[in-house]
C-alpha cells in the first residue's frame, strides 16, 4: 500500500537528506588567480583584433628584412596586466632532447600525414573519468562532430553526432596516435599558435605540454624562446626542422 | 568598464575570514583592494556556493567548475557585486549558469590532481553525493523546477526572492514549484515502494 506524501513531507525529506556543506571550499588564492586570468582573457579577446593587425604589419615588414623592436620582450600590451602580477610557477621542465627527437619522428611518420590527409583541425579524445563518459571531438574535411552527451556537448554546440565516416576517421587518428607511441589526446590546427599542435596527456595541473609542427620554420630559428607570461615562463624549444616543443604554465 | 586597479598587497596580508554559511549578508571591508576583497569573499562564500552547485548539478566535479565560473564572472563585475551582498550576486550568477552543460575548455578547470585520486580509486565526495537520495531526486527534475526547489527549500529563499534571482515572475515560480513538488512526491514514493 502506498502512502501519499504531502508537500511538507517532501520538504522535510529534502532538508533532512540533502548533503551538507563540504569540508572546504575552493582554494581562495587559486580561485583569484583563475578569475584574474579569465578577466585578462576577456580583455585579450577584445585586444586581439588590434594585435592581429599589428602582427600582420610586422610580418609584412619583416619580409623586407629584419626589424628591431626595442624593448619588445618587456613591453606590455595595453589592457594586459604587468608580468609580475601573479606568482611565477618556476622554470618549466622540458623533456630530454633525445626523447623529443624520437617523439617528433614518430608523430611525423604516423600522425601528421593522417591529420593532413583528413584536413583535420580538431581532435580531442578525453577518456572517461570521474564517473563521466569520455568526450570525443573531431573536425575534419567532412565537418565537425562531437559526442552528443551532456558531459561533452552543450545543446548549442554546432557539431553533429558522429556518423559512420567520422567514427572511422576518429579511429584512424586514434590508431595513428597509438602507433606513434606518443600519448597525444588533442590535436589542433591553428588553435595554439601557428601550425598543428599535438597535446600530451598528463596529470599535471601546473604545466601544459605540446609538440607543434610549424611549416616554414626558418633554418636559423632560435634554439629556444622564453616568454614571460603573467603566470610563469613559457618555453618553446626548437627540436628540429619544423618541430617545436612548448611547455607553459597551465591556467 | 571592468578595468579596476588590480592586486596590490600580498595575499598573506589578508586576514582569514570565517565561512559565512548563515543568512547574514557577506560584506566586504570598506577600503580593501579589489583582490583583497575578492579573496575574503571567496573564503567566506566558497562552501556555500559549492554546496549550492552540488544541489543544482549533482556532480561534485561539475560543481567545482560551476563555482569557478561563478567566481570568474563575479570578479569581472566585482565593483557591482561588492556594493551589495556579493554572495547574493554570485549565487544569482551560479543559478543562472548552464548547469547541465559542459565547459568548452576543460583546461580552465582549477583542480589540483594531487587532491584527486587516480580514477581507479574511489572518490569519497563523489560517491557520497552520488548516493545521496536527495541529489538523485533533484537530478531527475527538469532544470527550471530544480532551480526553484533548491532555492526555495534548500536555500530558504522566498518566492519573491526566487523570482528575482531567476528573473522570472512569481507566478512562474509557483508553477515550477508545484510541478517540481509533484514530481518529487512521485520519486520519493517510488523509492519508498522499493
Amino acid at each position: 500500500m502506498s502512502v501519499r506524501l504531502h508537500d511538507d513531507d517532501v520538504i522535510a525529506r529534502l532538508r533532512a537528506g540533502a548533503p551538507g556543506y563540504p569540508d572546504a571550499g575552493p582554494d581562495a588564492e587559486r580561485t583569484l588567480a583563475a578569475a584574474r586570468r579569465a578577466l585578462r582573457r576577456g580583455r585579450g579577446r577584445r585586444a586581439l583584433g588590434s594585435v592581429a593587425a599589428i602582427a600582420a604589419v610586422l610580418v609584412g615588414l619583416t619580409t623586407a628584412g629584419p626589424i628591431e623592436l626595442p624593448g619588445f620582450d618587456t613591453s606590455v600590451i595595453p589592457g594586459w596586466p604587468d608580468t609580475n602580477s601573479l606568482p611565477n610557477q618556476g622554470d618549466p621542465p622540458v623533456y630530454p632532447r633525445q626523447r623529443m627527437l624520437h617523439d617528433v619522428a614518430d608523430l611525423e611518420l604516423q600522425v601528421l600525414p593522417v591529420a593532413e590527409s583528413m584536413a583535420l583541425t580538431m581532435y580531442i579524445d578525453e577518456r572517461p573519468a570521474w564517473g563521466r563518459p569520455g568526450c570525443r571531438v573531431l573536425t575534419w574535411s567532412h565537418g565537425g562532430f562531437r559526442d552528443r552527451v551532456s558531459s561533452c556537448a552543450n545543446p548549442d554546440d554546432p557539431e553533429l553526432p558522429f556518423d559512420t565516416d567520422s567514427e572511422a576517421a576518429f579511429t584512424r587518428v586514434s590508431g595513428a596516435v597509438a602507433r606513434s607511441g606518443v600519448d597525444v589526446y588533442r590535436i589542433e590546427k591553428g588553435g595554439w599558435g601557428p601550425g598543428t599542435s599535438f597535446h600530451l596527456r598528463d596529470g599535471s595541473w601546473r604545466w601544459n605540454w605540446y609538440y607543434s609542427y610549424i611549416p616554414d620554420t626558418p633554418a636559423n630559428a632560435p634554439e629556444e624562446e622564453r616568454t614571460q607570461t603573467s603566470i610563469g615562463v613559457r618555453r618553446q624549444v626548437h627540436i628540429s626542422g619544423n618541430w617545436w616543443f612548448t611547455v607553459e604554465p597551465d591556467d | 568598464m571592468d578595468s579596476e586597479p588590480s592586486a596590490v598587497g600580498p595575499a598573506s596580508a589578508v586576514p582569514m575570514v570565517v565561512d559565512e554559511l548563515g543568512d547574514a549578508p557577506v560584506r566586504v571591508r570598506p577600503g580593501s583592494t579589489r583582490d583583497q576583497g575578492f579573496l575574503e569573499f571567496v573564503r567566506a562564500s566558497g562552501r556555500y556556493l559549492l554546496r549550492t552547485a552540488v544541489l543544482l548539478c549533482g556532480d561534485p566535479v561539475r560543481a567545482e567548475e560551476l563555482v569557478q565560473a561563478t567566481y570568474e564572472r563575479t570578479y569581472r563585475s566585482w565593483r557591482v557585486a561588492r556594493d551589495g551582498d556579493p554572495r547574493v550576486y554570485a549565487r544569482r550568477v551560479l543559478v543562472n549558469l548552464r548547469v547541465d552543460g559542459w565547459r568548452r575548455t576543460r583546461r580552465e578547470v582549477v583542480v589540483d590532481p594531487v587532491a584527486l585520486p587516480d580514477q581507479a580509486v574511489p572518490d569519497p565526495m563523489g560517491a557520497v553525493v552520488a548516493r545521496n537520495a536527495v541529489v538523485q531526486a533533484l537530478a531527475r527534475l527538469p532544470l527550471a523546477q530544480r532551480r526553484v526547489v533548491v532555492l526555495r527549500h534548500l536555500l530558504d529563499l522566498t518566492e519573491t526572492e526566487v523570482a528575482r534571482e531567476l528573473g522570472i515572475s512569481v507566478g512562474t515560480v509557483k508553477s515550477h514549484h508545484a510541478r517540481g513538488m509533484a514530481r518529487l512526491r512521485e520519486i520519493f514514493t517510488e523509492g519508498d515502494q522499493r
